[in-house]
């Protein structure tokens, strides 16, 4: 499967292990969260770390990391155990690609702040994001009491029905 | 392959065990403190 480039649609991925989950707002922020700071100390701990696993073997490193954590974080704070998804579908896409070799950027150079920057902000921007979303969701939900809402993946059928049918509209007259 | 080269290469597969070493500790502390 090749995943997508866009930031927009990796948000998107991202999202889908929270659409199953009708927690309350806080429970869910809590999860995004969590999912957003663990991005942050996987991206910092393999950005000083990667040169110093063998070659083929970083990306069983990586995936290994990915499952210990994801199975101690359910068993320690109860979080739903496919909470990682969301961690691996932000991950930048060229991440710990073959190609994309360590250079030696020193600790201290311009680099390592833009670097981090970047996935500061996707971070930020996927916590926007399912914040928005559950906003969305308890005001449609509880304030205009649109049952369709109470699951988090119902703005989703509703923003589908509404773009086949924006797409299959009838023959306009010119 | 020179010896500084071998040696590096052996460090480096040390490291990645004590790192698979690592993540077994943390599991290990998860499910003892989840009880």
């Amino acid at each position: 499967m090749k995943l997508p480039e866009s930031y927009f649609s990796r948000i998107l991925l991202a999202y889908l292990p929270f659409m199953v989950c009708p927690f309350d707002l806080t429970r869910m922020a809590a999860e995004a969260a969590w999912a957003v700071l663990f991005l942050w100390i996987t991206v910092f701990f393999f950005w000083f770390t990667r040169r110093l696993f063998p070659e083929r073997l970083l990306r069983p490193a990586f995936f290994l990391w990915l499952l210990a954590w994801a199975q101690a974080a359910w068993t320690l704070a109860k979080l739903p155990p496919f909470w990682i998804v969301s961690v691996f579908f932000l991950m930048p896409v060229s991440f710990l690609e073959a190609q994309n070799k360590a250079a030696r950027v020193r600790v201290f150079s311009r680099l390592v702040p833009r670097y981090f920057w970047d996935r500061f902000l996707s971070g930020a921007g996927f916590l926007c994001f399912v914040l928005a979303m559950d906003l969305g969701r308890v005001f449609f939900c509880g304030a205009l009491g649109a049952a369709v809402f109470a699951q988090p993946a119902g703005i989703f059928l509703l923003l589908t029905i509404a773009a086949v049918a924006w797409k299959n509209q009838p023959f306009k007259a010119l | 392959m020179n010896v500084k080269q071998a040696l590096i290469a052996t460090l480096k597969y040390l490291f990645f065990v004590l790192f698979l070493f690592a993540l077994v500790a943390l599991l290990y502390v998860a499910r003892e403190w989840s009880r």
